[in-house]
């Protein structure tokens, strides 16, 4: 599946899912615009759905992009991100950075950090990308 | 008077106001010009019911809104939250100055 926009358009999304090359990853280019955060809450609910992770588990992981996108447009806003999305068996996880693949400016406040610190397993803020890690419990994948 | 955003619509009502959708850094503005006029009643309620998703720009405007009422003399609630917005205000320490009321 592919969906592409001139990547010149202002507010245009990019929407690319190849099974092969992105091993069974999905990339979502947005515009680092406050707008857009809830497209990847989208993309979030319907990527945790396919893969067995529970309801609970999908609105942490969609509060934890949300926070990371947020804390992005706050340095980046204008540019555009590249949320690359993941999956194993057992963890969902999404690299956060801009499409450019320049360094971030992030300086995250307390209360986005103290809602990372509880809704993810792993969080790190790194010079290029913010990368969330959300592991599913046992329950969620035995389908309880 | 009622504020409406892309995904969120604050509706007042006669002690506070009805506000349905999602709260994140595209929708905090609309509903924070809504809750900065506070109701002449007592005890003021947001119910939230409708609410679906906040972050913590929406965790911002509601702390403001319930230390503007403290100061006004009023008392300040969250009324019929979903459980994802009581996680995120639990987690985030904010459970002494925001409470709900079910």
């Amino acid at each position: 599946m592919s969906l592409q926009r001139p990547s010149g358009e202002r507010g245009s999304v990019s929407l690319v899912s190849d099974f092969e090359t992105y091993d069974d990853g999905v990339d979502v280019i947005v515009p680092l615009n406050p707008r857009f955060a809830s497209m990847l809450r989208t993309v979030t609910a319907s990527f945790g759905a396919d893969t067995g992770f529970s309801i609970d588990e999908i609105d942490d992981f969609k509060l934890a992009l949300t926070e990371a996108f947020s804390m992005l447009i706050v340095g980046h806003g204008g540019n555009r991100a590249r949320a690359s999305f993941a999956v194993t068996a057992a963890a969902m996880s999404v690299r956060l950075s801009l499409e450019s693949g320049d360094d971030l400016d992030v300086e995250p406040d307390e209360l986005a950090l103290a809602i990372l610190r509880a809704v993810v397993d792993s969080y790190e803020i790194g010079n290029v990308a913010i990368t969330l890690t959300k592991r599913a419990t046992e329950t969620s994948l035995l389908g309880g | 008077m009622s504020e409406q955003g892309a995904h969120l619509s604050v509706v007042a009502t006669a002690d506070g106001w009805t506000v349905e959708g999602e709260i994140d850094a595209h929708s905090a503005d609309s509903l924070a010009k809504a809750l900065s006029q506070l109701p002449n009643v007592p005890k003021i309620v947001a119910d939230f019911a409708g609410v679906t998703f906040m972050d913590s720009s929406g965790l911002r405007v509601l702390v403001d809104a319930a230390m503007q009422a403290t100061d006004a003399g009023k008392t300040f609630a969250i009324a019929n939250p979903q459980v994802a917005i009581r996680r995120v205000v639990e987690i985030s320490g904010l459970s002494g100055l925001l409470h709900f009321i079910d």
